[in-house]
């Protein structure tokens, strides 16, 4: 019997996990507050992966010639693309104070262009209400299934007041997939929704970067 | 011998140790979406090169897509769930489930290439259309096949189970090859042409005759299973490389990963045919032996079944 377990164990090497990402995107982070001093919300500014930009690019039919050079009109259609989020897309982003998460609100300054053949966006993500500081505040992108991941990149932002400070902590992506594995067991991430409190396999594989201003 | 053969369950064991008592499993697909992210983007910069007329990058190109095969299927996917469990409840001959192996990789290739080709030239879709199939309805249709094939394993175990209670095979009779010299019923003896020695007619196909038959109808299962899914990676070079203008190197691409799959999903098959001949060398020789291949049938079988049960729920 012991043989047929062992054996057994052998077969899950084949069992669901989290799929590997297939996009990659890195973040910049800014944090911004009101003139009230409340946080009001975030700056993102997403650069994609060189082969999912190109694959972006063809699809749309741009720079066709290959130059990374676009034309106003391939530019216009880009930015019309990257812009047009998909009715079931909730944008990957997740604001929370240590008494939860808070509800997001408009997007907007949203634009996408290319540099370098490579496919930037960037949009301004809203809280639902602007939150005052008297605690710390996360600030996470991540995408729950994993198909896109995401990692923050170059120093953090920080725009309306001078008096706080963010620190970024790099996901312990090691853990991450071995939480996975063994948290998941069979039940993959894409069905572990962002609002779902456990277990949070996508938010596992998310850098966090973490507001705190003077007096909170 | 037996000493030999009890290695293949301790490589395994201490590889099985490592891969969920310390992490190890994460660390592996840590490493392979890692590495996956660099491949991808030197094939960005291969297909910028091709499209700019350096033919010589295609060798680039397809090197890379060969890495990213065998990337890929570093991490858990239904291919080697398929081959593994089947090595493991059937008693396949290692040779063979390697064929199987490599042969249902360059399948799953070939339907990358039908599904692209077929969505662009016939219905006109576009990459979200194509990659929304391939991870909707193909994905549910693969899933059930292979819980089709993990509900076969384990009824045809039961049924072997069923038959080994109600006569067991004596102790001295060589190693049984199930579901084809369990005892029947029949009165005279036939040699080994299936000609029957008292009235000199054939009474069907001959022993050896029924197993091909039996593995080239698991073998068209267990292909098609696999091939079902096509893989994501290879749905996007095709869709790029049509999008370029240089399909050749995107259909040649997606047969060189499905290479790459294939080293990887041989090591499952390979694996799973040492391991199970192996413990069972270990475990008895005889009637013991009989009744833990078909322990191990049912078991694999429904273990397959279950695996592939969640998968379909999700993909719903």
């Amino acid at each position: 019997m012991k043989h047929l377990l062992s054996a057994l164990a052998f077969i899950v090497v084949g069992s669901a996990a989290p799929a590997h990402p297939h996009v990659f995107i890195e973040t910049q982070v800014t944090a911004l507050f009101d003139d009230q001093g409340r946080f009001q919300g975030v700056r993102l500014i997403w650069t994609y992966d060189d082969y999912f930009s190109l694959l972006i690019t063809e699809d749309l039919g741009v720079d066709t010639d290959g130059d990374m050079i676009l034309t106003q009109e391939e530019a216009a259609k880009l930015d019309g693309y990257m812009t047009d989020w998909a009715p079931d897309y909730k944008g990957d982003l997740l604001i929370a104070t240590p008494a939860g998460p808070l509800d997001l609100g408009a997007v907007q300054d949203h634009t996408g262009v290319m540099v370098d053949g490579r496919v930037i966006e960037t949009h301004t993500r809203l809280l639902a209400t602007p939150q005052d500081m008297t605690g710390p505040v996360t600030v996470q992108v991540f995408d729950p299934g994993f198909y896109t991941a995401y990692t923050v990149v170059g120093s953090l932002g920080i725009e309306g007041r001078d008096d706080c400070r963010a620190v970024y902590q790099a996901a312990d992506l090691n853990k991450a997939y071995s939480m996975a594995d063994e948290l998941l067991n069979g039940r993959p991430a894409s069905d572990v929704g962002p609002d779902e409190a456990f277990p949070e396999i996508g938010q596992a594989f998310a850098d966090t970067v973490t507001v705190t201003c003077a007096g909170s | 011998m037996r000493r030999f053969l009890i290695l293949p369950v301790l490589i395994l064991a201490v590889v099985a140790v490592w891969l969920w008592g310390f992490g190890g499993a994460g660390r592996v697909t840590l490493w392979a979406a890692t590495e996956q992210h660099n491949v991808q983007n030197a094939m960005a910069g291969a297909l910028r090169r091709l499209r700019a007329g350096d033919v010589g990058a295609v060798l680039t190109l397809w090197g890379l897509c060969f890495s990213y095969g065998v990337l890929h299927a570093a991490g858990p996917g239904h291919g080697k769930l398929v081959i593994g469990g089947y090595g493991l409840g059937a008693r396949v001959p290692a040779l063979r489930l390697g064929g199987l192996a490599i042969a249902s990789s360059l399948a799953q290739a070939a339907t990358a290439v039908l599904l692209v080709y077929a969505g662009v030239l016939v219905f006109g879709l576009g990459r979200e259309a194509l990659q929304g199939l391939a991870d909707g309805g193909f994905q549910i249709l693969s899933n059930l096949m292979i819980a089709g094939i993990g509900l076969w394993l384990a009824v045809r175990g039961l049924r072997h189970l069923r038959a080994a209670l109600q006569r067991p095979v004596p102790a001295a009779q060589p190693l049984p090859d199930f579901g084809l010299s369990l005892p029947m019923p029949h009165s005279h003896t036939h040699t080994a042409d299936a000609v029957c020695e008292s009235c000199g007619h054939a009474h069907g196909p001959t022993v050896e005759q029924a197993a091909e038959v039996r593995s080239l109808r698991d073998a068209v299962v267990l292909i098609a299973a696999i091939a079902a899914r096509p893989c994501t990676g290879a749905l996007f070079l095709l869709v790029l490389c049509w999008r370029m203008g240089i399909d050749w190197a995107g259909i040649g691409g997606a047969f060189v990963m499905g290479l790459g799959t294939a080293t990887v999903t041989l090591v499952v098959a390979f694996g799973s045919v040492a391991f199970r001949e192996s413990a069972l060398a270990q475990a008895a020789t005889g009637p013991g032996l009989a009744r833990m291949l078909v322990w191990t049938e049912v078991l694999a079988g429904l273990l397959v079944l279950a695996l592939a049960t969640q998968m379909t729920w999700r993909a719903i």
